[in-house]
């Protein structure tokens, strides 16, 4: 019973303190497909009817997911160009920037009247990680939600069939001929995102215990950086990137190691911030 | 006796931010990109697909080097301001606003939540306490990049010859006349270099001011970092939808690189971003700073 108050308190807080951030996401979802918008015109200009009219093409859903929050390929070597994602980069650090500071503010807060009145560290902790692991799930609803609303309401497919020239267009790669089943798409460009996010997430939160938020932000931005660079199954922001999914075809990312990774960053992340915080003493931090 | 206070004050600002774990952590990270890009262009350049490998292998083949392409390699394609290919250029360009920031950008907010600033105010004036620290957070957030940046071209110049551009091999160095100061490139490379590099040092100062003006509005002492980076971010994110009228880039992220990564850098856009830098940071940090309620 405490700790649902508990969470409810963390709720109210984190939610409707500053309803307008979440206006900021939905204007960032409506900016990402304005932009997908913008660019798929350009590719295809000479053949389109008009102008921003895309709709001929036949896109659909996983093509918006794709382009916008589904990443780029790593570095290929050779005299490749390298360059970071700039919008999936964005997407992640716009997300974990509104997880970043909660919990230690609130330590720094309210944190330590409650942590004295139900006489537990971990039930308090616990809180802030399903607050963590909520805020990071309503982030990725509405980012899907509004570029879901988009999709449907200009008339593009509302499904997760890719389209193999749009594909091509975008990443200068041929999309493999495969067997793409609706829900496996729907796993690699949704699920594993969110649950990699999450799980990074509260890998940040558990830095906030012994290092400055803005290095544990740097943190996450390098590890965000280093999955963009290096394609390598242990790295896991490889998973937060749909394109390289095995159900995409082109590198082998596999669902259920992402899931396993993630879940493999998140319980130790609770567990260490449970541990940490025995041996913190919370005065100090006021 | 006012300027007495303003030199004391300028003095004791600027001995902070570069006195700081943050100028050091900056400035170590962007060495960190320096070295990996300056390692990978070296490791090329005597790899067999490199310019000396090139040469000897003409040199065996026919007893002379008959056309030896030294524009291939030259100090002003291969510092980190004119490679184009390690990942550590990417790495540098689009953590740059970051790197800037965190020396000094966030003291100000920092200062007001420890009291500090109580103290310095009362003392010197509010007009003497943020004109001191807008010097100070630009001069340091310009000094942090600058830095490396310098690094890159010495450790450059020790391995590759600052040989004069040629057009005939112009895909060495992708500096084409339309694009900003490109006569200059071709014609003074070394005036170039040094001109981006000024470039770069006002305008990674101007990062660093920012978030001097944000912490104006952000009480947070996080969001007057990760706001001026986040913006800056999503103007890079922006920078296609202008595409497919004209191939110009509108992103500070890519054209503060002095050779273009892909779209030309233009002066107009250079300007108006300088222009709206200097909007969102002096008159706020001036302004609203001599207004400023302390209590």
């Amino acid at each position: 019973m405490k700790f649902f108050k508990m969470l409810q308190y963390d709720l109210r807080q984190s939610f409707l303190e500053k309803p307008s951030k979440w206006l900021l996401v939905v204007l960032l979802s409506a900016f990402l497909f304005l932009r997908f918008t913008v660019d798929v015109y350009q590719y295809f200009l000479l053949e389109l009817p008009g102008y921003l009219q895309i709709d001929p093409l036949s896109i659909s859903f996983a093509d918006v997911l794709l382009e916008t929050v589904g990443g780029d390929f790593p570095y290929r070597g050779g005299d490749q160009q390298f360059t970071v994602p700039a919008a999936w980069l964005f997407v992640y650090m716009f997300c974990f920037y509104f997880t970043l500071s909660y919990a230690r503010d609130d330590m720094a807060r309210g944190g330590i009247q409650v942590v004295t009145r139900v006489r537990s560290k971990t039930m308090w902790w616990v809180s802030k990680c399903v607050w963590n692991a909520l805020t990071v799930t309503c982030y990725f609803a509405l980012l899907y939600g509004v570029l879901f609303a988009l999709t449907w309401c200009t008339g593009k497919n509302p499904d997760f069939t890719v389209n193999a020239r749009i594909f091509d267009a975008y990443f200068a790669y041929p999309l493999p001929s495969l067997e793409r089943s609706q829900l496996a798409m729907c796993i690699a460009l949704c699920v594993l995102p969110w649950l990699a996010a999450v799980a990074m997430s509260l890998v940040q939160m558990t830095l906030l215990l012994f290092i400055r938020p803005a290095f544990a932000y740097v943190f996450t931005g390098m590890w965000l950086v280093v999955g963009a660079y290096y394609a390598n199954e242990l790295i896991l922001p490889n998973y937060a990137a749909g394109v390289r999914s095995i159900t995409v075809g082109i590198y082998g990312f596999r669902p259920e190691v992402g899931v396993i990774l993630s879940l493999a960053f998140i319980l130790p992340s609770v567990f260490a911030g449970i541990v940490a915080l025995r041996k913190k003493d919370m005065l100090p931090v006021q | 006796m006012r300027n007495k206070i303003l030199q004391n004050t300028l003095r004791l600002e600027l001995r902070k931010s570069f006195r700081n774990k943050a100028f050091l952590f900056s400035a170590a990270v962007g060495l960190v990109f320096v070295f990996m890009s300056a390692y990978s262009r070296i490791s090329l350049e005597f790899s067999e697909l490199g310019f000396r490998a090139f040469v000897d292998r003409q040199i065996e083949d026919l007893g002379y080097a008959k056309y030896p392409i030294v524009p291939m390699s030259t100090l002003y394609c291969e510092w980190i301001g004119g490679e184009v290919f390690s990942v550590a250029v990417s790495l540098f360009y689009t953590l740059l606003p970051l790197l800037a920031i965190l020396p000094y950008g966030s003291s100000f907010s920092e200062e007001v939540h420890s009291g500090y600033i109580k103290v310095v105010i009362s003392r010197c004036g509010r007009r003497t306490y943020f004109l001191s620290k807008f010097a100070a957070a630009f001069v340091s957030g310009g000094a942090v990049i600058v830095l490396p940046q310098t690094v890159s071209l010495l450790i450059c110049a020790a391995v590759f010859p600052a040989v004069k551009p040629n057009v005939i091999y112009h895909q060495y160095l992708a500096l084409h006349h339309w694009s900003m100061l490109g006569r200059l490139g071709n014609e003074h490379p070394l005036l170039f270099v040094l001109a981006f590099l000024g470039i770069d040092f006002v305008f990674a100062g101007l990062f660093a001011c920012l978030a001097i003006s944000a912490a104006f509005f952000f009480r947070s002492r996080l969001a007057v970092i990760a706001v001026p980076f986040l913006a800056l971010l999503g103007s890079d994110m922006a920078r296609s939808l202008l595409g497919h009228i004209s191939y110009v880039e509108i992103s500070p992220l890519k054209f503060l690189h002095a050779i273009p990564f892909e779209n030309y850098t233009k002066t107009p856009v250079v300007l108006l971003w300088l222009l709206l830098l200097n909007l969102l940071t002096v008159p706020v940090i001036l302004g609203k700073g001599c207004r400023y309620e302390v209590l």
